[in-house]
């Protein structure tokens, strides 16, 4: 109901003058009122305005009150619309009818005016809380819709900055040769977070194309060793500066899939960025790929602090850590497992975490390897 | 380094991006790549590349915008730009002839595509 405006209340009878006794009896207290002398009518009246709360009587010809209470029920649009069966049965069968119709009190004929009014007022509140509670979630909406696209276009603008940074500092990055020992060393910090810095970046814009639907896998054929290795090569700087041994598991198979390379590959260094993160100095990652079920399995292997199996599954969500937790819980950025998860659910696979609090724990990404 | 000329390619398309990349590249270009349109207009500016090849539709640009904002600036008015793109019709080889820019439609040829960016960087500027 429209704030400040009268509540509105459709009186239906097929009595011209109940129709006109309730009129007496409300139009006072402040209500607006409209009738219809039938079913039909009421229904008629429901499909283009939406009053506050019906007073439905029971005994009409043709459609009677029941069914005109089902129908309003029934329909998106009036289903939380408050009906009142106004009814001059009293057995206990009737009222169990007009309960399965779905109304929401009655009010037995002839009426007692005080009680018509105190039913009247008492459900009017409640429709009016839902509405207020209606409105509130659409402006909550509405408010998550402007926050996304806010997000979207600061997110756009830093990766535009980001990407003309790369390639200016690329200029200089590529004669870092020429540069003492202590700005190379600079160079080299400045390059792999920029590297990190570009990954989240990319994370974020991919998990919303995936979101929308928007992103298109490049499928290609891929040699999992190669890529595994190129893996490593990438991630070791970060690896090595955090005191983390990252190696590969042996394996002489001969892996080949169609899969989009470059997805995969950062779902790869994604694992390995997150393994290094929790781990404290001196651990191991260990990175590995075999045959499962016609298709890889890929397993990042940590000897790090463990993940409680309460997170498990939470760790996948977006922003998943939880607050002021424990040990290293809190360092996480929270988009790259999230982002792992999409990747390969649009490849129609699989990512899981097996882990044991205080040994480690394994990430294990399974793709099928039937993609074309 | 002087004497190594640089090339700008702005391009989505990621096995694009990463071949025009590669046969640039091979053929002694420095290149400087990016998928996106408005950093690859900042980067014309910076960079002053000697050529840029460009996806005629790219998302939030299209070539046409594109060349408004380089012939804006003094610095990039005369950079040459190649576009590469999907699929020509008729009517847009009379837009593009309007540009007085080199159009190279996808998928590349490998074999000449580097002759064809030659051709462009070599002919006598206006």
């Amino acid at each position: 109901m429209p704030q400040g405006s009268k509540p509105q209340i459709l009186c239906v009878d097929d009595e011209a003058r109940n129709l006109k006794l309730l009129n007496a009896l409300l139009a006072p207290q402040g209500y607006d009122v409209i009738s219809a002398e039938n079913g039909e009518a009421a229904l008629g009246l429901l499909s283009s305005s939406l009053p506050d709360l019906v007073l439905l009587d029971v005994m009409m010809p043709k459609l009677d009150g029941y069914e005109v209470c089902k129908r309003i029920k029934s329909k998106k649009e009036t289903q939380f619309l408050p009906v009142v069966m106004v009814t001059a049965l009293r057995e206990e069968e009737e009222r169990i009818k007009g309960i399965e119709a779905g109304c929401d009190d009655f009010i037995s004929k002839p009426f007692d005016k005080h009680e018509l009014l105190a039913r009247v007022k008492s459900l009017l509140r409640i429709k009016a809380m839902h509405d207020e509670l209606k409105n509130s979630y659409t402006k909550l909406n509405e408010l998550q819709i402007l926050k996304d696209n806010l997000v979207g276009l600061i997110v756009h603008d830093i990766n535009n900055l980001l990407i003309i940074t790369s390639i200016n500092f690329r200029q200089a990055y590529v004669r870092r040769g020429d540069f003492p020992e202590d700005i190379k060393k600079s160079l080299s910090l400045a390059e792999m977070h920029l590297e990190e810095l570009a990954a989240l970046v990319s994370d974020f814009v991919d998990i919303g194309k995936i979101e929308e639907g928007k992103i298109s896998l490049n499928i290609e054929d891929t040699d999992i060793n190669a890529l595994l290795s190129n893996a490593i090569e990438k991630m070791t700087p970060t690896a090595q500066h955090n005191g983390i041994d990252l190696k590969r598991i042996d394996s002489d198979q001969r892996l080949h899939f169609m899969f989009d390379r470059g997805l995969i590959l950062r779902i790869m260094s994604n694992l390995i960025l997150n393994a290094v993160k929790f781990m404290p100095k001196g651990g191991t990652i260990e990175v590995g790929a075999d045959i499962f079920e016609r298709g890889v399995r890929l397993s990042v292997k940590d000897t790090g602090t463990g993940i409680p199996t309460e997170y498990k599954e939470k760790i996948f969500e977006k922003f998943p850590q939880p607050e002021g937790e424990q040990v290293n819980f809190k360092r996480g950025k929270g988009l790259g497992l999230t982002f792992c998860k999409l990747v390969a659910e649009a490849h129609g696979g699989k990512i899981w975490v097996e882990s044991e609090l205080g040994k480690g724990s394994t990430f294990y990404v399974t793709l099928p390897g039937n993609l074309e | 380094m002087p004497g190594k000329k640089k090339i700008l390619i702005i391009e989505d398309d990621p096995s694009s991006k990463k071949l025009q990349t590669g046969l640039l590249q091979q053929a002694g270009y420095e290149i400087l790549a990016t998928d996106s349109a408005e950093a690859g207009m900042t980067l014309a500016k910076e960079q002053l590349p000697d050529l840029i090849t460009m996806d005629y539709q790219l998302p939030g640009m299209n070539g046409e915008l594109a060349l408004k904002i380089l012939s804006a600036d003094e610095r990039t008015k005369n950079i040459p730009v190649v576009f590469v793109t999907a699929s020509v019709m008729e009517e847009e080889k009379k837009r593009f002839a309007s540009y007085h820019c080199k159009v190279i439609t996808k998928p590349i040829n490998t074999r000449i595509f580097v002759r064809e960016i030659e051709e462009v960087l070599n002919a006598p500027r206006k």
